[in-house]
């Protein structure tokens, strides 16, 4: 075991120097081995650098995952470490704050070397609490008995040196964790990770939001539930049969996972958000994370009474002509009603359900939503990114729509060729990739230039 | 409480060398913990050959348990408090080579307990070979209090309360494991374990409740596990458990009934124990009420059927079970109130009856024990058992002056 494991030391990095470990017995090759770990956790935490991110996990409970917890070590020759974390378990009001707390550590020789954090620390020791977590910190409640915990690990096995990093399993149950050399002050990474991952991920409910392609040549696997920190892959968003989950931490850069996983063969364990901020890619570039956006989009054209209203500033002449003239025609129905807006989407529940042109008017401009009409079109989503409209010209209309047409048939009329000249194939780009408002349809067959806004 | 017992005996070793080399200066003064380390070497490797294991370890303990490291502050008070409420006590009766030569050697602490989430029982300390002893759940003792420079006095002090966790939580385990290793040193008398031979139950000693316990001569249910450990709980609780638990179990035992001499007995035992204030009318143990449990449901009739004994109303049990017939479910005991006393020398005691019964239960039984354990603390190794409880609570009523004037904690350097 000694050897084996001085063989990983040299394989993984050049901290340390060849000839200084051959020469010596195992036993004392091992300890050689202890004191040179110890000096790479105490040079990375000197004066200039800024200590360790710890990745950690915990090995959870039959019926509970946990997330992957950003942790701050810096640790000292003579036995102290300093450790600090803004996790939700935190005692004592400190849930979600910024702590620091000091305790010891050693570096054990047993079957190999072993990190142990061998005096209780506030940050830390939590989770190897065997004790419900939850009366201390609100978090949820009956999620473990005592007795187990979240069977997390004080004690951590040493694995492996993968570039800078240094990989470590606890030693009772096994869950890997990663310490990487931080690169900026401990407050800064955590403020710059929540920035991240505020803007990779969505505080709402809606699962197209909260879902992600993860694409590597032909390959997409779809995965849910980032913002958690369980990273759970399945063969469908809405109602996935067979989830499984992998765990990870979110980094200033993006997030990673606690494991590498592939698809398709390449790899993938740690993703970075591009500069133009549209996806995440993984160290090789190979691997794509892409939120679903546009399933959220398709989305919106089934959703009750919902309106994406085009932009009237990206009309063509002919569009406009038709907009204008439907506003006359409203009048004529009605001189208190104002056509306000032209859009896509889904009218109001009625008997008959379908997606549509939707004309919203309102009777006073105070009015906070407008009442809907709608004309039947097919808005279908065929690629990613891709979409088709597709107008009939004996599509249905709704309720709203044949009242309107008792006075005059004029607005159903205009209707008709206004959505005729949406028909066509579409590349769609959103203004926000991760938190989409507005929607770019740039014709690819038919059709022509426009937009759908957020009111 | 789950104790393990020893394994094996004891030999004529010469116990005044250390198990483990005493080397010159054992402690790195560039130490994180040196000012500790420093201390502990002082207080206990040099006088008594005795190594604290603050740090967890984790190879050491008992792998079947989730458990974590004791905190750093805490360890260090609770160091203090065995040099001054265990090992310097035994050191003032028994002299300076006593616990040297037969103390535990290794302390490990450990910050939680061992819960077995299977039985819903949790280890709150284990011994291992009259070697070693574990002790859990530190991180729950109170931290040490702090100075207030403007008042020089203690701010949030030790009170009773945390006093009573301290004997509960360590001092009760640390005099229970002591005693095994003394009696396996010389033997107790066989006598003892004669006196309740018929009741031992080493499988499930631990569903028995405090009532029937000493009800049974037993003065805790693990003592009715075995005899030693009859004999080393009958020792420790002597020594750490509370005027109150006493004068509790005294109640409960003498309902039973007892013998001619054993009123006069009773008396004589408050008095070694030093009960404070025995005579207040205010104390729980002279202002009581008892009630006659009459009946206990049968789930296998689904009657109730006669069983009669003399409860505190503190036992009375709310338990319920599953009345078939009724289809519903039903208490599982009944009572009827039966009287309130007003003073346990005056007004209880006189109203225990005699019992001629051919066995030897109850009160009886618990002070045929103490005889023969106290007698032998005496003749074998010098000591007076009612000594030590009275030193151990002097201590424990200063303990704030000792921590004010003796207890530094140190911080990490």
């Amino acid at each position: 075991m000694g050897m084996a494991l001085a063989a990983i030391a040299l394989a993984g990095c050049s901290h340390f120097e060849e000839d200084d470990l051959f020469d010596e017995s195992a036993a004392l090759r091992i300890g050689s081995f202890n004191k040179q770990l110890q000096t790479l956790l105490v040079k990375q935490s000197s004066d200039g650098n800024h200590g360790w991110v710890i990745q950690y996990y915990v090995a959870g409970t039959d019926d509970y995952d946990f997330e992957g917890f950003n942790l701050f070590g810096r640790f000292y020759d003579n036995g102290k470490v300093t450790m600090a974390g803004n996790h939700r378990y935190l005692r004592d009001g400190k849930a979600g704050k910024y702590t620091e707390f000091t305790s010891l550590y050693e570096v054990l020789t047993e079957e190999g070397p072993v990190l142990a954090f061998n005096t209780w620390n506030d940050i830390l020791t939590v989770f190897v609490d065997p004790v419900d977590p939850s009366p201390q910190t609100g978090a949820p409640t009956y999620i473990v008995k005592d007795g187990e915990g979240m069977n997390g690990d004080q004690n951590l096995v040493f694995k492996a040196y993968k570039g800078d990093a240094i990989v470590f399993n606890g030693e009772r149950h096994s869950a890997e964790v990663r310490f990487v050399p931080c690169d900026r002050p401990w407050e800064d990474y955590v403020k710059d990770t929540e920035t991240t991952k505020n803007y990779i991920t969505s505080a709402t409910q809606n699962p197209y939001l909260n879902s992600y392609y993860v694409i590597s040549g032909t390959d997409t696997l779809y995965f849910t539930g980032l913002r958690k920190g369980l990273f759970t892959y399945c063969e469908r968003v809405v109602n996935p049969q067979f989830p499984s989950t992998i765990n990870c931490v979110f980094t200033p850069k993006g997030f990673c996972l606690q494991h590498q996983d592939s698809i398709g063969g390449t790899a993938f364990q740690e993703f970075t958000l591009t500069e133009d901020k549209t996806h995440l890619l993984s160290e090789d570039g190979k691997v794509k994370v892409i939120l679903t956006w546009d399933m959220y989009l398709a989305n919106q054209f089934v959703a009750d009474n919902v309106m994406m209203p085009l932009d009237v500033d990206q009309f063509t002449p002919e569009q406009t002509d038709l907009y204008e003239k439907l506003q006359a025609a409203f009048k004529k129905v009605n001189s208190k009603f104002s056509l306000v807006s032209i859009g896509l989407g889904y009218p109001s529940s009625s008997e008959d359900t379908f997606t549509a042109v939707v004309l919203g008017f309102k009777r006073k401009a105070s009015d906070k939503t407008p009442t809907l009409a709608a004309l039947e079109i097919g808005v279908k989503r065929t690629a990613y990114g891709t979409f088709e409209l597709t107008y009939s010209p004996d599509s249905r209309v709704s309720p709203n729509m044949r009242t309107a047409n008792q006075k005059t048939n004029d607005i159903e009329t205009l209707t008709r060729q206004f959505a005729a000249t949406l028909q066509g194939t579409y590349d769609v780009t959103p203004d926000n990739y991760f938190m989409p408002k507005a929607f770019q349809f740039t014709p690819l067959k038919g059709g022509s230039h426009f937009a759908l806004i957020n009111e | 409480m789950v104790i393990t017992a020893f394994s094996s005996c004891r030999t004529e070793d010469d116990f005044t060398k250390s198990i483990f080399e005493i080397p010159e200066k054992d402690v790195d003064p560039n130490a994180a913990t040196a000012p500790f380390d420093q201390w502990l070497y002082d207080n206990f490797v040099v006088p008594y050959n005795v190594d604290i294991k603050y740090r967890f370890d984790l190879t050491a303990s008992d792998l079947q348990f989730q458990l974590t490291p004791a905190d750093y502050e805490r360890s260090q008070l609770l160091a203090h408090f065995i040099r001054y409420l265990f090992y310097d006590v035994y050191t003032k009766f028994a002299g300076e080579d006593f616990m040297k030569q037969y103390g535990p050697r290794i302390f490990h602490f450990i910050g939680s307990s061992g819960y077995n989430a299977s039985t819903g029982t949790e280890v709150l300390g284990t011994a291992s070979g009259g070697v070693k002893i574990t002790l859990y759940m530190i991180n729950q003792m109170k931290a040490c209090p702090k100075l207030d420079p403007t008042t020089n006095e203690l701010e949030n002090p030790y009170g009773g309360k945390d006093i009573d966790l301290l004997n509960e939580k360590y001092f009760e385990t640390m005099h229970h494991e002591f005693s095994h290793i003394l009696h396996q040193t010389k033997p107790y008398p066989v006598a003892f374990g004669q006196v309740t031979s018929g009741s031992y139950d080493p499988m499930t000693w631990n569903e028995r409740d405090s009532v029937t316990t000493y009800q049974l001569g037993y003065v805790t249910n693990y003592a009715s596990s075995a005899t030693y450990e009859d004999f080393v709980e009958t020792l420790a609780t002597i020594i750490t458990d509370t005027d109150r638990r006493w004068m509790h179990r005294l109640i409960n035992a003498c309902c039973k009934g007892m013998r001619q001499g054993d009123k006069e007995s009773v008396l004589e035992l408050i008095e070694s124990l030093k009960i404070v204030d025995f005579d207040n009318p205010t104390k729980p143990w002279n202002n009581f009420t008892l009630w006659k449990q009459t009946q206990v449901f049968n789930e296998n009739t689904n009657e109730y059927e006669e069983e009669e004994r003399y409860v505190l109303e503190a036992h009375r049990s709310g338990e319920t079970v599953y009345n078939a017939k009724a289809g519903k479910y039903v208490p599982k005991y009944t009572y009827e109130k039966f009287r309130t006393f007003t003073s346990f020398k005056n007004d209880f005691l006189p109203w225990v009856p005699y019992t001629t019964a051919d066995e030897i239960e109850g009160i009886n039984a618990i002070l045929k024990k103490i005889s023969i354990a106290t007698q032998w603390h005496k003749e074998k190794w010098g000591l007076n058992i009612y000594d030590l409880r009275a030193e151990v609570r002097k201590r424990q009523n200063n303990i704030n002056d000792y921590i004010k004037n003796e207890v530094t904690i140190y911080e990490l350097q």
